[in-house]
């Protein structure tokens, strides 16, 4: 027993004095997080392995995946934030009181001016270090809508689009693919639609209620039952509440489904599964016949230096670095989304032509980003899983808990 | 047949009809494992049922989780954290449950019930001052954090399970042991502990498998990547615009390698120590 007391004692003296070695941060080292996976991250982490063998610098690279935001919002509570950070759309709202602004940067001068306004504080302060822009919409399968005799230029607002279901419906294939068991999809389901109900009908436009704290909960009760009567009507996967991401992707590489309310990143991602898979993106359709599709644009992959940081000067030139064309191209290229910096020039491949096609289409910035106080992304995706679910009194149910969630969170 | 008398043929059928019913039990048991075998052997580009066995395997999820995942790097932080506090867990606790069993005073069941306190708050309703305190004691990114953190959740259920069974031990014999010239630490170690293996067993094999599988504490504590243990490596393969299902189902499918050798070669000990508890 003692030998074994001994050898446990010993055991975690030498783990102990080991990590603590290793834990040791001289002013060499930076710590750097990024939300996301897969080719995005990839692409990040390869640049920063570049940065280390050039500069000295060690960088303690971390992609927690999932869990970023979480881990963000804890770190932001003890204030111990990492020196670089993505912001992945909020350095304004949720993280700007933690950044350093970045107008005095050398990459500042190659950021594109479109984004500026969307990263920069009331005092004119650009936050972060932007690589891509989004520009997106709903993405759609180009076979199976032309198997359906779906124009996709004739879809106009919500009407014509449940019309185009219906077209698809009767060739026996999926007209909109959503894995609802990832909240997040939800989510992005009503930053699509919401801001044809809100924003961008000019003559009924509630944009300046919402940033003065007025949310309309009848407004989201339509659309809550605009959803819900596309549950009723079968337009969404039959496993549209158990589903998930994976299976979305699946469904539009395999030419299952038509429509898919997700990031230009799925076709790239669908281009993965099915080499043949003929994946577009279309605008958003409004809401009435006076107002026009539009898109949604914003903050995607964006490093901001927080603002305490023990490491300034390797954090600036990390920044400096990723921020030079050939290496900000490549970050760029794996989000599928247009750069973000002048000086990057790139060809998106397969989304290049969309992106192109609808260059002047309006774009609206993200409307939980834009519209809500940061905290309301999770009500909106679990109220919208209730919908989805067809839960009793759902539509208005959850219109409630919306409203209820936005007052308490906007201070009303 | 009719050779066999009738009790023999009564047990003889029983026997038949547990069959089927041992194989559904088995098969219940053994489909999560297949789906991530199938899973995990899958390219990408299969799109085929999860339940079906992929017509062309590919080990490249399994590269993909080596190299970039750093899956037996993450193996042996795991097996270093779970080991450490496993070993912590069984002497401390131990140590802790002697007096609380044998002196029954009202102090110590005031400390008793205050472990038992420990239980029931939730990990998560600390987390923001438990991580601040580590941020001060320059405690993220080190083992020596997690694997203090995780004992102090661990140890109640030691302490609880060890009070317990000494309680059932006959007081008789620590009184032999007094006469026979032993103080209280002689008696603990010469007569109480060779007698706690089957309990000891229980609380490696509890607390091994919550720290083999924790995430909670491990995704705050050990935040960089070259610190991942085994869940956290999985878990990068998640994110919000991208879920690798496959790499992650290889990444797991190499993780539970070890848990399953351990527990094969050591399986008699533990189920001798899951009998001798249950005589006790």
């Amino acid at each position: 027993m003692k030998k074994a007391m001994v050898f446990a004692l010993v055991l975690v003296c030498c783990v102990s004095v080991f990590a603590q070695a290793q834990a040791e941060s001289g002013s060499k080292t930076i710590t750097m997080w990024v939300s996301g996976a897969g080719a995005q991250v990839d692409a990040m982490k390869a640049a920063v392995e570049a940065f280390e063998a050039q500069s000295g610098y060690t960088v303690e690279f971390s992609a927690p995946g999932e869990t970023y935001e979480e881990l963000m919002k804890t770190k932001m509570a003890a204030n111990d934030l990492p020196d670089v950070f993505d912001t992945h759309g909020w350095s304004v709202d949720r993280y700007g009181e933690y950044l350093m602004p970045v107008n005095d940067l050398d990459f500042f001068a190659n950021v594109s001016r479109q984004i500026i306004p969307t990263i920069s504080n009331d005092k004119g302060e650009a936050l972060v270090l932007p690589f891509d822009m989004d520009l997106t919409g709903i993405v759609y399968n180009e076979d199976v809508l032309a198997e359906a005799g779906v124009d996709v230029d004739s879809i106009k607002t919500w009407a014509d689009f449940e019309a185009a279901c219906e077209k698809v419906k009767a060739i026996g294939k999926t007209p909109i693919t959503l894995g609802a068991s990832n909240g997040f999809t939800v989510g992005w389901l009503y930053d699509r639609i919401a801001p044809s109900f809100y924003i961008t009908d000019e003559a009924n436009s509630k944009a300046a209620d919402l940033k003065n704290g007025i949310f309309d909960e009848a407004i989201w009760a339509s659309i809550s039952a605009m959803i819900d009567r596309w549950v009723s009507n079968g337009y969404f996967n039959a496993d549209v509440v158990t589903g998930d991401f994976v299976g979305d992707i699946t469904a539009m590489a395999t030419n299952q489904a038509a429509f898919d309310f997700i990031q230009n990143v799925a076709i790239m991602m669908a281009g993965g599964i099915n080499a043949d898979a003929h994946l577009g993106m279309m605008p958003i359709p409004s809401n009435s016949a006076s107002d026009e599709p539009t898109l949604i644009s914003g903050e995607n992959v964006a490093l901001g230096i927080w603002k305490e940081t023990k490491a300034k000067k390797g954090a600036i030139e990390l920044l400096n670095y990723l921020a030079q064309p050939e290496v900000a191209a490549t970050i760029a290229a794996a989000t599928g989304n247009v750069p973000a910096l002048t000086n990057v020039k790139l060809d998106l491949g397969a989304v290049q032509k969309y992106i192109d096609k609808h260059a002047a289409v309006e774009a609206y910035n993200y409307f939980d980003r834009d519209y809500c106080p940061s905290g309301l992304w999770d009500v909106i995706c679990a109220a919208g899983q209730e919908v989805l679910a067809q839960k009793p009194n759902a539509v208005q149910n959850t219109a409630k808990q919306v409203k209820d969630s936005f007052d308490a969170l906007y201070g009303n | 047949m009719r050779d066999i008398p009738l009790k023999r043929r009564g047990v003889f059928v029983s026997s038949l009809l547990r069959i089927p019913v041992v194989l559904v039990i088995l098969a219940v048991f053994l489909s999560p494992f297949w789906i991530l075998a199938t899973i995990s052997f899958k390219p990408v580009s299969d799109v085929s049922s999860y339940w079906k066995f992929p017509s062309s395997p590919t080990f490249a999820n399994f590269a993909t989780a080596i190299s970039k995942a750093g899956i037996f790097g993450a193996i042996g932080r795991t097996a270093i954290i779970t080991v450490s506090v496993v070993v912590l867990e069984v002497v401390v606790s131990s140590f802790a449950a002697y007096p609380l069993a044998r002196k029954c005073s009202r102090f110590n069941r005031v400390v008793q019930a205050f472990i038992l306190g420990v239980m029931m708050v939730p990990p998560l309703s600390i987390l923001v001052s438990l991580y601040s305190v580590i941020v001060d004691m320059h405690g993220v990114n080190s083992y020596w954090a997690v694997i203090l953190v995780l004992l102090t959740y661990q140890l109640p259920q030691g302490i609880f399970l060890y009070t317990n069974f000494i309680r059932s031990i006959p007081r008789a014999l620590d009184e032999a042991a007094t006469i026979d010239g032993c103080g209280p630490a002689k008696t603990f170690f010469h007569i109480i502990l060779p007698q706690l293996t089957p309990v000891t067993a229980s609380v490696v094999i509890l607390s091994s498998v919550n720290c083999w599988n924790d995430f909670q504490f491990s995704r705050y504590i050990l935040q960089a990547a070259r610190m991942n243990t085994v869940t956290l490596s999985i878990s990068q393969f998640f994110s919000q615009t991208y879920i690798d299902l496959n790499t992650a189902a290889a990444c797991a499918m190499l993780a539970i390698v070890p848990v399953v050798v351990c527990f094969l070669s050591l399986q008699k000990y533990f189920i001798q120590g899951m009998i001798d508890s249950s005589v006790k």
